[in-house]
C-alpha cells in the first residue's frame, strides 16, 4: 500500500526528467505534463478523501430514522447521479460565487473539487449504505450490550465492518474519479486532459501527444488501484472464506 | 447459594409487559433476582424468555412496568442505561464475537472504551480471562478461526472483561454442535461457583438442575412457576410445565 503511494509520488515529482528527453513535441513540454499530473492527482486525492467522508454521513443519514434527514440524503443522492457531472462543474463554478457570502472567493481549483467532491460523495453513499446494512444485527447488539455508546459502536464496530464490504464498490468509483477529474478543463483548471489539449494545439501534433497522456492516466488509475487493492487486503481479516 | 446470607436484590422486575404489535410476549412478568444466584430460565419456544431476558439490558424497552438493576430505574434516561449495561453482561446464542478484530482485541475492546483503560491493561486482563476459558493460546486469532464451543468461550470471556455483576446468557449452547456443549457449560460451571449473578435461558436440564439455585418456567409470557430446581424436576405443580418436561426428556 504504501509502496504504491510512495511510487506515485516519485512517479509525478520525477515524472519531467525522463519526459523531457522525449523528442519534441513531448520533451518541451515535460513540466507541463508534470504539473498537469500533479493537479489530477490533487482533484483526486482531495475529492477521493472528501468524498468518502459525505459517503459516510450521507450513508448513515439515508439509514437515520429521522425522516427530514433522510429526505435530505436521498435527494441529494437523487439530485447528483440524475445530472451530468460537466453540469455540476459548472453549477459550482458559476453559482456559488453568487450565494457565497461577500470576500469568501474560490479558485477554480478549489470549485472542481468542490464538485467532484459532491458527486463521488453521492455515489460513494449508496455503497457506504450497502455496507451498513451488510453487518449482522447481532454485532451491534454486542457492542450495545457490552456499554459502548452508539457512537463508539458505529466507530469500532459498524464502520470498518461494513467497510469490508463497500471497499471494492468504493476503490471502483475512485477509480472512475481520477478520469472524471479531467471535466475540470471545464472550468479552466489546467489538469492532465488540458495540458494535453493545449500542447497539441501548440504543436499539430495530436498523436504523440494524447497517447503520452493516456498513459499517464494508466499509471495514475494503476496506482490508485493497487493502493485500495492492498487497503482492501488489510481489512479483509477476519472473513470467512 | 447460601440461604444463610442476607439476601440482597440486584435485578428486580416488576409487572414487565412487552407487546410486538399485537402480539403480547410478556405479560406483568414479575420477578426478584437476588445477589450470587443462579436462575435457569425454561419453557417452551416462542415463550418470551429471551425477549424478558432482553429487557433487562434493554436490547428490548419494555412498555410497561418497572425495571430496576441495582438500585437504577431502567428507562429513556441514557445515563442509567450506560450504568447498568456496564453491571450487566450478556452473552448471545450466536456468539456475535466482532468478527474483524483478534480474540484479544474482541475482549480487550470494551474495558478500553467503556472503562478507559490503557490498551496495555486492558489486552493483560483479556489474557488473563481468555486463559480463564483455557483460549490463552488463540489470542491472536480471529473469531471465524474458532470452533463454535471457543468462540461461545471468548464470549464468556469479553462480557467477563467490564466486571459484571450480572451475567445474562441467552441459550449459550443452543447453536453448539453437541461435543461443543459441555467445554460451555463447564464454564458457566465454574463461574456460578464463584459467586457470580447469573441468568440462564438454556433447555440444558441437566445443568439446570446441577447448577441452578432457581427454575423460572416461562408459559405464554408469563412466569407459571418460580421455585428450586428439586421441586420443579420432582413434582411441577402446572399441567404445561409436566408437558414441557415430559418433552425436553425425550431428548435424553
Ligand atoms: N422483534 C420482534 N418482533 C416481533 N415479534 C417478536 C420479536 N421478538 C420476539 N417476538 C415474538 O415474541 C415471542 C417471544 O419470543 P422470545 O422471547 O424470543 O421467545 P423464547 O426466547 O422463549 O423462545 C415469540 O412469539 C416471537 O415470535
Ligand atoms: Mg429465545
Amino acid at each position: 500500500m504504501f509502496a504504491a503511494m510512495i511510487g506515485l509520488l516519485l512517479f509525478l515529482w520525477g515524472m519531467a526528467v525522463p519526459l523531457s528527453a522525449a523528442p519534441a513535441p513531448i520533451g518541451p513540454a515535460a513540466e507541463q505534463f508534470a504539473d498537469g499530473a500533479r493537479i489530477t492527482v490533487g482533484l483526486t486525492l482531495i475529492a477521493g478523501v472528501a468524498g468518502v467522508l459525505i459517503g459516510v454521513l450521507a450513508g448513515l443519514g439515508k439509514l437515520s430514522s429521522f425522516w427530514p434527514l433522510r429526505w435530505l440524503c436521498d435527494s441529494y443522492v437523487w439530485l447528483i447521479r440524475g445530472t451530468p457531472l460537466l453540469l455540476q462543474i459548472l453549477f459550482v463554478w458559476l453559482a456559488f460565487p453568487e450565494i457565497m457570502p461577500e470576500g469568501i472567493e474560490l479558485s477554480d481549483f478549489a470549485c472542481a473539487a468542490i464538485a467532484l467532491s459532491l458527486n463521488i460523495g453521492a455515489y460513494n453513499t449508496e455503497c457506504v449504505r450497502a455496507g451498513i446494512l451488510a453487518v449482522p444485527h447481532g454485532q451491534v447488539e454486542a457492542a450495545r450490550a457490552l456499554g459502548l455508546t452508539p457512537f463508539q459502536t458505529f466507530m469500532d464496530v459498524i464502520l470498518p465492518q461494513s467497510m469490508r464490504v463497500a471497499l471494492p464498490a468504493l476503490a471502483n468509483n475512485l477509480a472512475s474519479l481520477v478520469k472524471d477529474s479531467s471535466l475540470a478543463y471545464a472550468i479552466s483548471v489546467v489538469e492532465l486532459t488540458m495540458v494535453g489539449y493545449r500542447i497539441q494545439a501548440e504543436s499539430y501534433q495530436p498523436i504523440p501527444v494524447f497517447i503520452t497522456i493516456a498513459a499517464i492516466y494508466l499509471i495514475l488509475t494503476t496506482a490508485f488501484t493497487t493502493l485500495t487493492a492492498a487497503l482492501e487486503a488489510r481489512l479483509d481479516v477476519g472473513q470467512k472464506r | 447459594m447460601n440461604s444463610d446470607a442476607v439476601l440482597r436484590p440486584i435485578i428486580e422486575a416488576r409487572k414487565v409487559g412487552k407487546r410486538f404489535g399485537a402480539f403480547h410476549a410478556l405479560k406483568d412478568v414479575s420477578a426478584t433476582f437476588y445477589e450470587g444466584q443462579v436462575t435457569a430460565i425454561v419453557g417452551p419456544s416462542g415463550s418470551g424468555k429471551s425477549t424478558f431476558l432482553r429487557t433487562l439490558n434493554r436490547l428490548e424497552t419494555h412498555d410497561s412496568g418497572d425495571i430496576v438493576v441495582d438500585g437504577t430505574v431502567l428507562n429513556d434516561n441514557l445515563k442509567n442505561l450506560d450504568t447498568i449495561r456496564r453491571e450487566v453482561g450478556m452473552v448471545f446464542q450466536s456468539f456475535n464475537l466482532f468478527s474483524h478484530l483478534t480474540i484479544l482485541r474482541n475482549v480487550a475492546l470494551a474495558p478500553m472504551r467503556v472503562r478507559k483503560m490503557t490498551r496495555a491493561a486492558a489486552e493483560a486482563k483479556a489474557m488473563n480471562l481468555l486463559e480463564r476459558v483455557g483460549l490463552k493460546s488463540q489470542a491472536a486469532k480471529y473469531p471465524v478461526q474458532l470452533s463454535g464451543g471457543q468462540q461461545q468461550r471468548v464470549a464468556i470471556a469479553r462480557a467477563l472483561a467490564m466486571d459484571p455483576k450480572v451475567l445474562l446468557f441467552d441459550e449459550p449452547t443452543s447453536a453448539l454442535d453437541p461435543e461443543m456443549v459441555n467445554e460451555v457449560l463447564a464454564v458457566m460451571r465454574e463461574l456460578a461457583y464463584s459467586g457470580i449473578t447469573m441468568l440462564v435461558v438454556t433447555h440444558e436440564m441437566g445443568f439446570a438442575r446441577e447448577v441452578a439455585d432457581r427454575i423460572i418456567f416461562f408459559d405464554e409470557g408469563v412466569i407459571l412457576e418460580d421455585t428450586t430446581p428439586e421441586s420443579f424436576f420432582a413434582h411441577p405443580d402446572h399441567e404445561r410445565a409436566k408437558a414441557f418436561l415430559s418433552q425436553v426428556r425425550h431428548g435424553f
